[in-house]
């Protein structure tokens, strides 16, 4: 009888698995390396990741300000955790199996408590992984760093258990409550969220916003929501070993508790599971294939937007046209890319402006440029109604009768387009808010390198991505070297963004001593406008010389 | 042996399977056939215990799937319609999971044989992403083969594979049919099962319109679509024609104790 209960430990084959998948992370990224491409790749992502922890320990090793006080340290951990565990279970779902493990795991013979057991065993080192991440960056707050790094690892561990746990308990008052109260859950949840966030802006603009964080870190009520984060926090600002130790033993106990509740539970979540694995599963592929964090177009047609012909851009219509009508299909992805702006105009625009002491006396100079610099490299990571979408479809696009230049305009023209129109936007905005005191010089160098700016992180995120094109497996594969990739991606985009910008400036000096101001911003806008050319040539270049048989693997 | 019993499954007020009687005994092939959200893939994780029936019952082998799920499960094996490989596991080392996850001692002879059956063998040691789709559906075939199951599922399993796999398959079949294992497969192929299979069941909505052979299958229909009718004209006929769920349940009833209760 198959009720969860029975068998102790791992099964044999589940061991073996375990085993293997492990062997071959390494025996993938040792074939990758046997190309110049995967070694490149490689090399580059290890290279970083040494000098992102390298940094870190160097930082801590040299200058170490004093951390904050044992009872700071303890609020903030703790805060930090439950907005990163509240979130996280309240959208926990059916535990999650990769297709490979649907396929072979639940037909076969093994118990439910097998199979979570051997869920939690597969995504334990990633857990551990990330919080030994998080614990590097943390470092520097805790009072001592093998503090901070078990504090972070056992965290995420304890994070990840309570979902699962979470996860079947929802599958259980799913198979109970009626619908009726299983939709209520919700949006009762988001009212009373969103009640305590009225409260809070009432509080806030009693007596300001920095007191009313204070005063809600040290509330009764918060310190009785937080107490589940409180043995990792105390961990995390252990000042003697003593204290870490006996802190220690209380959060893996912590982490233990919830393990075998989540294996003494009696859950039925096969059905739920496969059929919530593979909706995710199917975003996964999208997104990841798509580079993006919130996928394009996923669902049917739903409306049909008007799209102008594009005749301007010649042959290249068709395919731009194409992509026009793929945004129609879901909202999802333009609201994705106002998010972006929303963050980038926050961070560039409002924040230091709320951080200066006279933001009302201050114009607008060098931040507007900053502002369509930072935005294209933000929102063309995400917003992929391009090449990256397009994936499955390249032995189609390089059957067309186009020349590979065209099929590049084509495809990254309404990516490009949409990011260029909401960056001239952002600038207006932008003006605005400092009620239009703009240097009219920057002004004018901004809008003019709003577009090509626009093509510019475009064309080289797909130019990268036909050179380092990725893929989900249906066992999770890739998934790390995903992350990675996407670091990696960024940081080259920004020193080749630094280069154009580099020598821009370099021109546009050269300009301004021969013509003044005008003639450095006509300086600067021919660098970037030839950057724009040569981005095309060398995405027309990757698309021409991509090999769908070795690139897209059937 | 695959005995349903009255199995019905429901989602959130939708019946994807209503009360389905049928029974597949050993040496049997069995074609599950129907249009597009029938109810076919739903009755195969019935049975293979992924879908909790929402009543009846299901026995392979004389084990109720639910209530003595693992042995079962030891019994059967589903190959389903896109084959997803484990991507850091070789060929080979998908076998040796199956062994341990099953239980099956001295695989490896019998590994060899499947292997080169599939003419898999010259890629024993390839990863599973170096593989084509209907090599993936091959190592799919064979680790499903390895336990020597007493009743195996397929859910579409001609999707990717070429002529020769297809035949290798089929013969696969036979063979387990002949050592008396239950089988029984959805295809939308029904030109290419009609030679393998030994009888068919048609669902529609979720309701068995037929079971029975196909001998029986063209005299049930014979004379409403003619003498010469192929399978797959007797199968629209049947799926498209004017009658309803509850009319066809009415000719179902006749066929529900299995081939040649009905002739």
């Amino acid at each position: 009888m198959d009720g969860g209960a029975g068998g102790g430990g791992v099964n044999p084959g589940l061991a073996f698995l375990l085993r293997a998948t492990y062997r071959g992370v390494f025996r993938r990224m040792v074939r990758r390396m046997r190309t110049f491409r995967g070694f490149a790749s490689t090399v580059f992502a290890t290279l970083f990741f040494i000098f992102l922890v390298g940094s870190q320990v160097l930082a801590l090793l040299m200058e170490r300000p004093p951390p904050p006080d044992h009872d700071t340290i303890v609020r903030g951990f703790s805060a930090l955790m439950m907005l990163l565990l509240v979130p996280t279970v309240a959208a926990a779902d059916a535990p999650f199996f990769w297709p490979a493990e649907v396929q072979f795991l639940f037909p076969a013979p093994l118990r439910k408590r097998e199979l979570l057991l051997y869920g939690m065993l597969r995504n334990g080192w990633v857990q551990a992984l990330s919080g030994l991440w998080l614990g590097v960056m943390g470092m520097r707050t805790a009072l001592h760093p093998a503090a901070s790094l078990a504090a972070a690892v056992l965290g995420m561990m304890f994070v990840f258990v309570l979902t699962q746990w979470a996860g079947l308990l929802k599958v259980a008052a799913a198979d109970r409550l009626p619908a009726a109260v299983r939709k209520a859950v919700m949006p009762a949840l988001g009212v009373l969220m969103a009640a305590a966030g009225f409260a809070f802006y009432r509080r806030a603009q009693a007596i300001g916003f920095g007191d009313a964080v204070g005063e809600a870190f040290a509330s009764g009520w918060m310190r009785i929501a937080t107490l589940p984060a409180r043995p990792f926090a105390e961990l995390y600002a252990a000042r003697s070993l003593g204290e870490g130790l006996a802190w220690g033993a209380g959060s893996v106990a912590l982490v233990l508790g919830a393990g075998l509740a989540v294996l003494a539970s009696h859950v039925d979540f096969r059905e739920r599971s496969l059929v919530s694995s593979a909706k995710k599963f199917e975003r996964m592929r999208r997104k990841r294939a798509a580079q993006t964090g919130v996928g394009a177009a996923t669902g049917p047609v739903r409306r049909r937007i008007p799209v102008p012909a594009l005749g301007f851009l010649g042959a290249a219509a068709p395919l731009a046209r194409r992509q026009v009508y793929e945004l129609g299909r879901g909202l999802r992805t333009l609201w994705s890319l106002l998010f972006t702006a929303v963050v980038a105009f926050f961070y560039v625009i409002v924040m230091p402006a709320f951080m200066s002491d006279r933001p009302a006396d201050r114009a607008l100079r060098e931040t507007l440029v900053v502002l369509v610099i930072v935005f294209p490299m933000l929102a063309s990571s995400g917003f992929s109604i391009d090449f990256r979408r397009d994936l499955e479809r390249m032995p189609y696009l390089r059957s067309l009768p186009l020349p590979p230049r065209t099929v590049a305009v084509g495809q990254v023209f309404t990516s490009a387009a949409m990011i260029a129109v909401l960056n001239l936007v952002l600038l207006g905005a932008a003006a605005a808010v400092v009620e239009w005191r703009v240097d009219p010089l920057m002004v004018a160098v901004a809008a003019a390198g709003a577009v090509p700016m626009a093509w510019l992180a475009v064309t080289l995120e797909n130019w990268l991505f036909l050179l380092f094109p990725s893929r989900t497996q249906a066992d999770g594969g890739q998934v790390n070297a995903f992350m990675g990739k996407q670091i990696a991606k960024m940081s080259f985009k920004l020193v080749l963004l630094a280069v154009v910008a580099g020598v821009a400036g370099l021109v546009g000096w050269a300009g301004s001593w021969l013509a003044g101001a005008w003639g450095a911003a006509a300086g600067v806008v021919l660098i970037v406008l030839l950057a724009c050319a040569g981005a095309t040539a060398l995405l027309a270049r990757a698309f021409r010389g991509f090999d769908f048989t070795v690139d897209s693997p059937a | 042996m695959i005995e349903v019993q009255q199995l019905t499954k429901r989602y959130e007020g939708r019946t994807a399977v209503d009360r389905l009687t049928f029974t597949v005994r050993g040496g049997e092939i069995l074609g599950l056939v129907g249009p597009n959200g029938a109810g076919k893939t739903t009755t195969i994780r019935a049975i293979c215990g992924i879908h909790p029936p929402t009543s009846g019952t299901v026995r392979v082998a004389g084990h109720d799937v639910e209530r003595d799920s693992i042995a079962a499960r030891h019994a059967l094996a589903l190959i389903p319609d896109e084959p997803q490989l484990f991507a850091s596991l070789t060929v080979w080392e998908h076998l040796d999971f199956t062994a341990r996850v099953y239980g099956v001692r001295d695989w490896q002879p019998t590994a060899e044989r499947l292997l080169t059956e599939l003419e898999l063998l010259d890629r024993r040691d390839s990863m599973a992403d170096e593989l084509s789709r209907g090599m993936r559906q091959k190592v799919a075939v064979a680790s499903a083969l390895l336990h020597d199951p007493q009743a195996l599922l397929l859910d579409e399993p001609l999707t990717g594979l070429d002529p020769r796999g297809i035949r290798t398959l089929y013969d696969a079949l036979r063979r387990r049919a002949a050592a008396g294992a239950a089988i029984m497969l959805s295809s939308h192929l029904l030109g290419q099962i009609e030679g393998l299979c030994t009888s068919f069941l048609v669902l529609r909505q979720g309701q068995l319109l037929f079971h029975g052979s196909s001998e029986e299958l063209r005299a049930r229909y014979a004379d409403e679509v003619g003498p010469g009718a192929t399978l797959e004209d007797i199968f629209f006929h049947v799926t498209e024609g004017p009658a309803g769920p509850a009319e066809s349940a009415e000719s179902a009833d006749a066929w529900t104790a299995g081939p040649g209760a009905a002739a």
